[in-house]
């Protein structure tokens, strides 16, 4: 999908003062060159990202099968949408999914940053066993999980099912698919968050926090007057790129229920991919992308205001 | 100095030219060898398929026989899994860069058929070609559209029922004696449903019962009753019928209150149960043997029970031939000669021995299979097969979108069936088409 995390075009540097016309020719070498190196990007991003961006807002409008010639239906795809029962419910499921999944996942990373940030017995193999599964296939892991969750060979309930803990149906329960879906992904992304908080948390000064015990102050109160405040900008950053990974959930429920049962652990990307691929209905999934699109942009404008205006120096 | 600038920024952007090209190259180099009938010289024909199970080596043997028994046509045979096969296969079709032959789902034809990018199949069975008595019926009419055959069948079987022999034994039921009616399968089903493991569950069911992402074995149940999805012309809905109703209830109380299956099981959970002895019968096809013997399974063979209407009826598995409606006379033919090889008696039985699937034909002798007697089995019910809902485009959405989250809800909650399946048939009047 999208990355909407662009990256600033490196500072275009002060010359020194040359002469002018020397400065032109510079510059003009400079330029070329400069040109020469981003090349590869643009033209990497301008056929992968901006290309395909600008055709499915196009095939958007029309109905197409990307078979014979695509017929423009104006807001037609979009019309459906709305009374499309399955796509108010996979939005609902995909906010919902965001919703629970982002806040815990990075505040069970915070928490374990800060852990694992301490002297501890065991430091470095905690950290790694967390971040595993950052680096392992999502896929390959999902089916594990659905292994592990499997209510009839499954270890997770032959071990926990004694002691009177329900995993109901495992993937295939209307009422607990989607929230295993969300486990395995929090599961997965919590390391990687994590990580990014233990940066974090290494740039902040020790001084702030001897003066703060010199005041007398409690763990608690450390953590939130000089730990998380410090921490707004890695918190800004995992935020945003949680809120997309979230809203993008896909590779698990493709492996572990296919949106299933009865549509109840579908996403929109999943939509997407089922009426692109398996139905061929590009413009429909088109519009459906198009949707996901713009909810993404929102949400990750407005994690953008709200973060910029509580960024803290001491 | 200048002369090096331009020409590390040129080498850069050589660079991602390559790049690309490279990847545009990559992409249409396999479409692009669509091969040319060349006067007199040898007739290449490209053919795509699916055909990537155990099945697999068999099918390689055969196109490899027939390559080197003549060499006035030569088959290039490209196996890629069926998700990826249905993914490409249309958009090849519409850029002009599809296979001559394709080896798909015969519930698949239609979605070609229907688009016009194969054609009627008559020259293969017209006097040169292979004679149409010596096919088994079901597998020919399964690859229909409209009343015209678009589809050959290349592998075909019914589905049979797979039962445990030790559990039955152990459940006090004869192993020689498997169900033949509702009635004994029900009483067996709940014979062999016992223990009770974690969440009340049982730790044997009597039955793997596959709802989505399987072999479909519901409709089979319906059928029995009279009922179904829609009627094989298409002019019908009938999943909201009574007949169905009834069937959908019943069933779905059986599992979901006698956990005789467990509720929502893929085809792949189904098996797995098999396979572990976790479930002690199963309705499925040929491809299943392998792994239940590797499992140690000591399985036993038979028909699907019959039903309320008292007929045998199953469900067919077909893979048909379909050829590409840019076909010439020279690629016709070549296709006859193809398919003329690979329905001969020596063809037909190397395949069913290796595969395990029956033959395509009637005309291998049941001697020659006896040295499998799972082949045997499924060659002998192939008459009683029936398709899933032939004739039908839409029967990827039939299926995947409202059939089998329809049986799942119900087998959730069964007190919904009405409810569910009057939505369900609601949903199939604008996607069932009449086929005739």
């Amino acid at each position: 999908m999208t990355s909407l995390l662009g990256e600033r075009p490196a500072g275009t540097g002060t010359a020194a003062p040359v002469p002018v016309r020397r400065r032109n020719g510079l510059r003009r070498r400079q330029a070329l060159r400069a040109y020469g190196f981003i090349a590869p990007s643009v033209v990497i991003l301008g056929a992968f990202m901006a290309w395909p961006l600008v055709s499915s807002l196009r095939l958007s409008f029309f109905d197409s099968s990307q078979f014979g010639a695509d017929t423009f239906v104006g807001l037609d795809n979009y019309r459906s949408l709305l009374g499309d029962q399955v796509f108010r419910g996979d939005l609902f499921r995909t906010l919902l999914y965001a919703v629970v999944v982002t806040p815990v996942t990075v505040g069970l990373a915070v928490l374990f940053a800060v852990m694992l940030n301490r002297r501890l017995a065991g430091r470095s193999f905690f950290r790694a066993a967390i971040f595993v599964p950052a680096v392992l296939s999502l896929g390959v892991m999902s089916i594990a999980w659905d292994f592990l969750f499997d209510p009839n060979i499954g270890l997770l309930p032959h071990w926990l099912g004694p002691l009177g803990i329900s995993f109901g149906n495992g993937a295939a329960d209307p009422h607990l698919a989607l929230v295993y879906v969300m486990v395995v992904g929090i599961w997965k992304n919590v390391g990687f968050y994590m990580v990014m908080y233990l940066a974090g948390l290494a740039t902040i000064p020790k001084e702030l926090y001897e003066a703060a015990e010199v005041d007398g102050a409690r763990p608690w109160q450390k953590f939130r007057s000089i730990t998380w405040p410090l921490l707004a900008n890695t918190s800004a950053f995992v935020f945003v790129i949680a809120a997309i990974a979230s809203l993008q959930a896909f590779d698990q429920v493709y492996v572990m229920t296919r949106g299933g049962p009865f549509f109840q652990s579908e996403t929109l990307v999943y939509l997407i991919y089922r009426k692109g691929f398996q139905d061929f209905q590009f413009g429909y999934a088109s519009a459906v992308s198009w949707v996901l699109l713009v909810i993404v942009l929102i949400v990750s404008v407005a994690q953008n205001a709200f973060f910029s205006r509580r960024q803290v120096t001491y | 100095m200048f002369g090096r600038h331009k020409a590390v920024a040129t080498m850069l952007v050589g660079a991602a030219a390559l790049a690309l090209a490279g990847c545009s190259s990559g992409g249409s180099s396999a479409s692009s060898s669509s091969g040319s009938a060349g006067g007199g010289g040898t007739t290449e024909l490209t053919f795509w398929t699916g055909l990537t199970g155990p099945d697999r080596p068999a099918v390689e043997h055969i196109v490899d026989g027939f390559n080197s028994s003549q060499s006035k046509v030569h088959v290039t045979m490209q196996i890629t899994p069926w998700d990826v096969l249905y993914q490409k296969l249309l958009p090849a079709y519409g850029s002009g860069n599809g296979p001559d032959l394709i080896g798909i789902d015969s519930n698949q034809i239609p979605v070609y058929a229907s688009k016009s990018v194969i054609q009627p199949l008559d020259a293969l069975l017209g006097s040169d070609g292979v004679d149409k008595s010596t096919l088994v019926g079901p597998a020919v009419d399964a690859g229909k559209y409209k009343g015209k055959i678009y589809g050959l069948p290349i592998e075909n079987t019914p589905v049979l029922l797979y039962y445990n022999k030790k559990e039955f034994t152990a459940a006090g039921l004869d192993p020689t004696k498997p169900p033949t009616t509702w009635d004994e399968w029900i009483a067996d089903a709940k014979k062999l449903t016992t223990g009770s493991g974690p969440d009340g569950k049982p730790t044997q069911y009597g039955l793997a019962l596959g709802v989505h992402d399987t072999i479909e074995v519901l409709p089979i149940l319906m059928w029995q009753n009279g009922g179904g999805i829609a009627s094989d012309d298409g002019s019908q809905v009938l999943l909201n019928s009574d007949a169905t109703k009834k069937v959908a209830s019943q069933w779905a109380g059986l599992v979901a209150n006698d956990h005789i299956s467990p509720v929502g099981l893929s085809g792949a959970d189904a098996d797995k149960l098999v396979s572990a002895g976790t479930a002690a019968m199963e309705v499925n096809g040929p491809w299943a043997t392998t792994g239940y013997k590797n499992a140690g399974i000591d399985y036993g063979l038979a028909m699907v029970p019959t039903g309320p209407n008292g007929q045998q009826i199953t469900l067919g598995n077909t893979t048909s031939l379909a050829l590409s409606a840019k076909a010439n006379k020279a690629k016709t033919d070549a296709a006859t000669q193809f398919y003329k090889y690979w329905t001969t008696v020596d063809s037909q039985t190397y395949f069913a021995l290796n595969t395990g699937f029956p033959p395509v034909t009637s005309n291998v002798p049941d001697s020659a299979l006896a040295s499998n007697p799972d082949v045997a089995m499924f060659s002998k019910y192939a008459k009683y097969a029936r398709s899933l809902a032939p004739g039908q485009p839409n029967f990827a959405s039939i299926q995947g979108e409202v059939f089998d989250p329809a049986m799942e809800k119900i087998e959730n909650d069964p007190s919904s069936v009405n409810a569910t399946l009057d939505a369900a048939a609601n949903q199939l009047k604008s996607q069932v088409q009449k086929n005739s």
